[in-house]
């Protein structure tokens, strides 16, 4: 029984009529028009073969009477062929249509057919290039791809010549034939030897009155990139991402979900992935480009409710950012200003020094410079829009959120005086509105925590009922993840970096976990170790303790 | 390794026999040992890729391979390194497109292909359709950029007339990569003798075909001449002069324009076309009827024709322009020295040169 096709006969029916209308593509309409419907073909090519792949040649050919048609129509149209994807698609759709054991005539003729289209794609079919080419000895594929490099090199020439010569010359490539010559370009955007075509096209410089290649153009390169079926220059690519907005979007949002479905936890491999992206050296050399990706990175952030994922995206990002911002080539860098107009220049030169940076021991006073600015920042109520002032100031914390790990780091052990500037830091990185107080509340039962864990610091002989007041009392203030992810951080730290905190490391974060005090654990601890390796601290008890933990938490899970 | 090389022996035989009528002799099973092979030496390629010695080896046998069943084969499909790392690929292109293969191993071929097969040779399959997308790809870019170079405007009337078009520039790069490979051949006789044939085997073609073999040959004789190339090119010269017959077929199909170029640059070749013209001329007979000269044989031969390229030569470079002029007059002296229509071809041709 013929299955119930879900793809509504008018797809079928209208690509069938734009196949005929196409032909074989020999006026220049024609093929204009395929070349800017490839997108869509492509797709419903994908669909057919979905439901083609179950069905032998038979119950095919009756559900589907036309697609014989329209398939062999599609082949014989170079401008489908020519890309390699949707090429494919139509050969395995082809393939579907032919039966291993021809059990009726259909079958049978369907296998001639197929195997007549075949033998045309592949072999020339007019003798006067073939036996040229054959009697010398050559290759028909490495003719054409001769060929298609000649071509290629002719085109390039003629753009170069044409576009931006500084003098104002009758350019020969007008914007319709640049237009035209992108909308020809489509097909063959993953075509390697092609490459140096749509490099030029690329950096053809505009006419000035608007964008003259063709979006459909652009696109297709952007998505090539992402899939990486082409290389072209870096400066090409960022050029690109000037001109058309919605491949560094793409760009942007690949990298995200890249980032956040890597299985494991790790810094390093972000670091990676974000480097080769290019969006770092592409944000250093235009501020434009800095303030999309940002505000995409602001929107995720937001909507995922502070995912850890994402503000160690954003961390790792704003670093590589401002190593390509210091070390990049020195023709007309941007200030700091362009890049982040809403924050004062004292916080961004404390903020955006990074913790590698500076020296360990300089760190405590680092941090108060940190937090005196940031007070002064946020509680200047004469700044218009004070609302916005928070909210772009506590961004660039989020972007700088290794201080905030560091300072959570020097809390236990640092002096009275320190210690109520960290925990105001920690506090309003969780809270940065204290609309409803929520902020001084945190406050007051983290230093209450604090308080004892202080005094437990020293302490070499410790057991789990020592830090029972601490946890219970963590644990009733835990609704929010905020909460919870700074007592977290508290404890940990203690663990690492007290005197007995390694014996009851285990058992406290068993207790822990059950209490469902324990959030993202082992993040925190990849984080503390990656944090442990990058900043170079020889603390072996620190490791070992990490260590352990590590194992113990393998071992559960 | 001598094993190795003598199975490489063995390969290009097999691949060289895919190619031709006997192929209608193979089975299943010689099909099933052909696959074997590819993917054996599909595997050495990966092997010995990054090894020197070992692939410079190989590309050396493979080159003495080449020569010799170049003569034996006829459409001999050259083979390199390369080509062996898709093996599988190759003989499978080669199987496709041979008329010659027989109906039940072309359903095996295409049964084995299907891409959709996820058994564990599922991968391997794969691979050999790569080989195929590809060269379907390449032919349909090659098409597509043709139609993107008509956006040009400039389509019948080339305003350069030694601007070639991408199809025999790729040629003329081919044909002349063949001949400084020959050119490598120490001794000149085998050498010579392999030109002649291959030249004359394409030349029989292109009249068979109205294919653009003259042209072709016409654009290597103008490529620029490097030091590498000089020798190339004599070579193809050398050719062409060689034979009246092929020059003559030579003058007849490439445009004016190129020739006079040549003649400009090849003083022999001047020669030659002046002599090819003269011979023309003098075969042209004076028709009463019509007051017109025709040829007594070939109609196609006409006046006006001839008339252009002596035109051509006129309006070319200094020295070939003098040499003509010299040429005619002195034809005109011989035959009489006549003014008047009619008498004397070339008084003729001059009285027409002088017209335009």
């Amino acid at each position: 029984m013929a299955q119930q096709s879900t793809i509504p006969a008018f797809c079928l029916e209208y690509w069938q009529n734009k196949a005929v209308e196409w032909g074989q593509a020999t006026t220049l309409a024609s093929q204009q028009d395929v070349c800017l419907h490839l997108q869509q073909l492509k797709d419903f090519l994908q669909q057919i073969f979905q439901k083609l792949q179950y069905m032998n040649t038979t119950v095919a050919i009756k559900t589907f009477p036309l697609v014989g048609q329209l398939l062999g129509r599609l082949c014989w149209n170079p401008c489908v062929v020519a890309d390699e994807e949707s090429q494919r698609t139509l050969l395995q759709c082809l393939w579907c249509l032919y039966s291993a054991e021809p059990q009726n005539a259909i079958e049978l003729k369907a296998n001639d057919w197929i195997q007549s289209l075949i033998r045309h794609l592949i072999s020339d079919s007019e003798t006067e290039n073939n036996s040229f080419i054959q009697i010398l000895g050559y290759t028909s594929e490495e003719y054409h791809s001769n060929v298609v490099k000649c071509m290629v090199s002719s085109l390039v020439t003629e753009l170069r010549e044409s576009c931006c010569n500084g003098i104002r010359m009758p350019k020969r490539f007008t914007p319709d034939r640049l237009h035209s010559l992108s909308v020809f370009c489509i097909p063959l955007v993953t075509c390697s030897e092609a490459a140096p075509l749509i490099e030029a096209l690329l950096t053809c410089c505009e006419s000035g009155s608007g964008e003259a290649l063709s979006a459909d153009f652009l696109k297709a390169v952007g998505t090539a990139l992402l899939q990486k079926k082409i290389r072209l220059q870096e400066t090409v690519i960022i050029g690109l991402w000037l001109r058309y907005l919605p491949s560094l979007e793409n760009v942007t949002l690949h990298l995200i979900e890249t980032v956040v479905s890597i299985p494991h936890f790790s810094p390093q491999e972000m670091e990676s992935l974000i480097n080769d992206s290019l969006l770092p050296k592409a944000s250093a050399r235009h501020p434009h480009i800095f303030m999309i990706v940002d505000t995409i990175f602001r929107n995720i952030l937001l909507e995922s409710d502070g995912n850890l994922l994402v503000q160690t995206l954003m961390q790792i990002f704003t670093r590589s950012f401002i190593q390509a911002l210091l070390f990049g080539e020195a023709q007309d860098k941007p200030p700091l200003k362009a890049f982040f107009p809403h924050n004062p220049q004292p916080l961004l030169m404390a903020l955006l020094k990074h913790p590698s940076d500076v020296p360990s021991q300089v760190w405590p006073q680092h941090l108060l410079c940190i937090v005196e600015t940031l007070k002064v920042a946020v509680e200047d109520k004469d700044n218009g829009g004070s609302q916005r002032g928070l909210f772009e100031n506590w961004f660039l914390l989020v972007h700088c959120g290794d201080w905030v790990d560091i300072a959570a780091q020097q809390l236990i052990a640092s002096k009275a005086e320190t210690s109520e500037a960290l925990l105001w830091l920690l506090a309003f990185y969780h809270h940065p509105n204290n609309e409803n107080q929520q902020r001084t509340k945190l406050l007051a039962v983290a230093r209450k925590v604090c308080g004892h864990l202080k005094v437990l610091f020293s302490s070499t002989t410790l057991s789990l009922s020592h830090l029972q007041t601490s946890l219970d009392l963590a644990e009733a203030n835990s609704e929010e993840s905020g909460s919870k992810y700074l007592f977290n951080q508290l404890f940990l730290n203690f663990f690492l970096f007290s005197a007995g905190g390694q014996v009851i490391a285990k058992d406290a974060v068993h207790l822990m976990t059950h209490g469902n005090l324990l959030n993202g654990i082992s993040a925190m601890l990849a984080g503390a170790e990656y944090r442990l390796n990058s900043y170079g601290l020889m603390d072996y008890k620190a490791h070992r303790t990490l260590k352990l933990l590590q194992e113990h938490l393998k071992f559960k899970a | 390794m001598e094993s190795i090389l003598q199975n490489l022996n063995g390969m290009a035989e097999l691949l060289a026999v895919a190619r031709i009528e006997y192929v209608s002799h193979w089975d299943p099973e010689t099909v099933q040992r052909a696959f074997q092979w590819a993917t054996y030496f599909e595997h050495l390629h990966g092997r010995f890729r990054t090894n020197t010695r070992i692939r410079k080896a190989l590309a050396d046998r493979l080159l003495s391979i080449n020569e010799s069943l170049r003569n034996t084969f006829e459409l001999y499909r050259e083979l390199s390194f390369e080509d062996l790392g898709h093996c599988r690929g190759v003989l499978l292109a080669s199987l496709l497109s041979n008329p010659a293969l027989p109906k039940t191993l072309s359903d095996t071929l295409f049964a084995r292909l299907r891409p959709c097969c996820c058994d564990t040779t599922g991968q391997r399959d794969q691979s050999d359709l790569n080989h195929l997308i590809g060269i379907a790809r390449l032919k349909a870019a090659s098409k597509v950029l043709s139609h993107a170079l008509k956006l040009n405007g400039s389509t019948a009337t080339n305003p350069y007339p030694l601007l070639l078009d991408p199809e025999t520039e790729t040629k003329r790069e081919m044909l002349l990569k063949s001949l400084e490979t020959w050119m490598q051949c120490p001794s000149a006789g085998p050498r010579d003798k392999l030109v002649d044939s291959l030249f004359a085997q394409l030349q029989q073609h292109e009249i068979n075909n109205r294919s653009d073999f003259s042209k072709v040959v016409a654009a290597v004789l103008l490529a620029k001449q490097t030091s590498t190339e000089s020798g190339a090119v004599d070579l193809a010269l050398k050719w062409l002069l060689s034979n009246r017959c092929q020059l003559q077929t030579f003058c007849h199909r490439v445009p004016c324009a190129l020739l006079s170029e040549l003649a400009h640059r090849y003083p022999s070749f001047r020669c030659a076309y002046l002599e090819f013209l003269t011979t023309w001329a003098r075969s042209m007979e004076y028709d009463f009827s019509c007051g017109d000269w025709r040829h007594g044989s070939s109609p196609e031969l006409n006046w006006k024709e001839l008339v252009d390229r002596f035109m051509y030569l006129l309006e070319g470079p200094t020295l070939v322009k003098e040499a003509t002029e010299t040429a005619l007059c002195a034809l005109k002296a011989d035959d009489g020295d006549f003014e008047v229509w009619g008498i004397s071809v070339w008084t003729d041709l001059l009285i027409a040169l002088k017209k335009m």
